[in-house]
């Protein structure tokens, strides 16, 4: 009986192999993106984990600070997770990788309502910080390469609607779990535990049918009139990409990782801080239609990762960047000279600009592909996207120190930002110079890589 | 189960995951604009 559930066992993950989810040749490629979505969709919940800040506190009954460090542990592992597990997810293909995700992302509320039910707050740094970054981390970026590789024809509408679902799971989830906190206990912090059971097992569902319905092209697979890369000159295959070892050592991966940094941090500084700051620069806001005000960043954030991405695929990737850093840091501008005169005109500005922080996320997988080919697109974005953690940090702080030191020096109000905003203004003028300065790589370097071009184990 | 199976099982879990995040973004997008528009009715 112990070999036969073995055998089972073995054979289920088998299932999971890459060679398992080649697709034939006439498949279908738009069955691909719901797969991606609904992973995506799915750990996008990160963004509204604030939703549970407040019952978490009560709950605890312990600091602000110490329920922050949570989704701070979630962030730095998806940092981590998606830079060092880029080559596995690579190498053993999006089913077992989105598989995986879904045990680590689910696992993590099960094991943080464990710590809520128990009282034992070091069980959801473990549970959602720990091993749910771990599911955030593979989780994000392999649905990304895939598209990619489906899509070579489209790769920016590709990564578009794959990322365009991390800014949509936080839109789902915050409604969701209101909701769910409100019917499943007396008070809301009584409701956390079974909110985190429902919100793990459903999950695990739709990230499961994710990686059940994924599949890779077949080898040399390209889209109806579009053709197949040519040989080498010397007759060896054609390559399609540069090993991550490669990109890494490259000055193309560092400008964009500049490039990355400067429009995350920028962007996260308004996302953190809008709800305060719209209140300050207008007396008569309160806070339900500051509330309202985050929302429609968010619908900001999340349409701009489909609408520009895809855009980028006309316009081409550099002069995307352009616009998102050009364009956007006059926008940054144009608020602090002139943000206070109109309600209209400020939220317009940020919605403007928030759209364009959305699109820089999902236009760089398809620059990077750009730049250096499709097939270890997955383990180069894992690397950049440190670049996203370290920004996550940066701009937060840039803003918050600040705003400490106005506040020291008597003034409020707008004057609380207006230096922030300055400081945006330079930061963004530092990633469209690094952005200028993104040269294709040269086809010696891909020549040079052809004999490392497999993942390597 | 012979290939012509597996291809229709294939096109129907894909189908059905369609519509499941659809609905779900519907969800999300339709309440997020709701709350969204208590700034522009008070502003």
């Amino acid at each position: 009986m112990d070999a036969y559930n073995g055998e089972r066992a073995w054979l289920m993950l088998s299932l999971l192999d890459r060679e398992r989810s080649v697709a034939p040749a006439d498949y279908n490629r738009w069955f691909i993106p719901p797969a991606a979505l609904a992973v995506h969709l799915s750990i996008g919940q990160v963004y509204a984990f604030s939703v549970f800040r407040n019952p978490l506190v009560e709950r605890f009954e312990t600091s602000l600070t110490a329920i922050g460090v949570i989704f701070s542990i979630s962030i730095v592992m998806l940092g981590l997770s998606a830079a060092f597990g880029g080559k596995w997810v690579e190498r053993n293909g999006p089913r077992k990788a989105m598989f995986f995700s879904g045990i680590f992302w689910s696992a993590g509320f099960l094991v943080g309502a464990l710590g809520v039910a128990t009282g034992q707050l070091w069980l959801l740094y473990l549970g959602y910080g720990f091993l749910g970054g771990l599911g955030l981390g593979i989780g994000y970026i392999s649905p990304v390469s895939t598209l990619i590789k489906w899509f070579p024809d489209r790769p920016g509408m590709a990564t578009g609607i794959a990322i365009m679902g991390f800014g949509g799971g936080a839109l789902i989830a915050s409604p969701l779990s209101s909701a769910l906190l409100e019917r499943l206990g007396e008070t809301p912090a009584d409701a956390i535990a079974p909110t985190f059971l429902v919100l793990g097992a459903g999950y695990f569902a739709v990230m499961m049918m994710g990686a059940f319905t994924v599949r890779v092209p077949p080898e040399g697979w390209t889209p109806q009139g579009m053709r197949a890369a040519e040989p080498q000159a010397d007759g060896t295959p054609a390559v399609d990409g540069v090993t991550v070892e490669t990109a890494f050592t490259t000055r193309q991966f560092w400008l964009m990782w500049t490039v990355l940094f400067c429009n995350v941090t920028a962007g996260i500084a308004i996302l953190e801080q809008a709800s305060p700051m719209v209140q300050e620069f207008f007396g008569d806001v309160g806070p339900a239609e500051a509330a309202g005000y985050v929302g429609f960043l968010s619908l900001c954030n999340m349409l701009g990762r489909l609408v520009w991405s895809s855009a980028s695929d006309a316009i081409g990737r550099k002069r995307t960047y352009i616009g998102y850093l050009g364009l956007g840091g006059l926008l940054y501008l144009l608020i602090a000279v002139a943000g206070t005169s109109s309600v209209v005109l400020f939220v317009a500005l940020t919605g403007v600009i928030l759209s364009f922080y959305g699109g820089g996320f999902s236009t760089a997988p398809a620059y990077l592909k750009d730049l250096f080919g499709t097939r270890n697109v997955g383990a180069i974005h894992g690397r950049l996207l440190t670049a996203w953690s370290l920004a996550g940090v940066a701009g937060p702080m840039i803003v918050n120190v600040i705003a400490d030191i106005q506040l020291s020096a008597g003034r409020d109000g707008p004057a609380l930002y207006e230096l922030s905003l300055y400081v945006m203004v330079g930061v963004m003028a530092v990633g469209f110079l690094a952005n200028t300065l993104i040269r294709p790589l040269p086809a010696s370097v891909y020549r040079q890589d052809a004999t490392r071009k497999e993942v390597e184990v | 189960m012979t290939e012509a199976e597996t291809k229709v099982r294939t096109k129907i879990a894909a189908m059905v995951l369609w519509a499941v995040v659809l609905v779900a973004l519907a969800y999300g997008v339709a309440q997020t604009a709701v709350d969204a528009a208590a700034l522009f009715t008070s502003s």
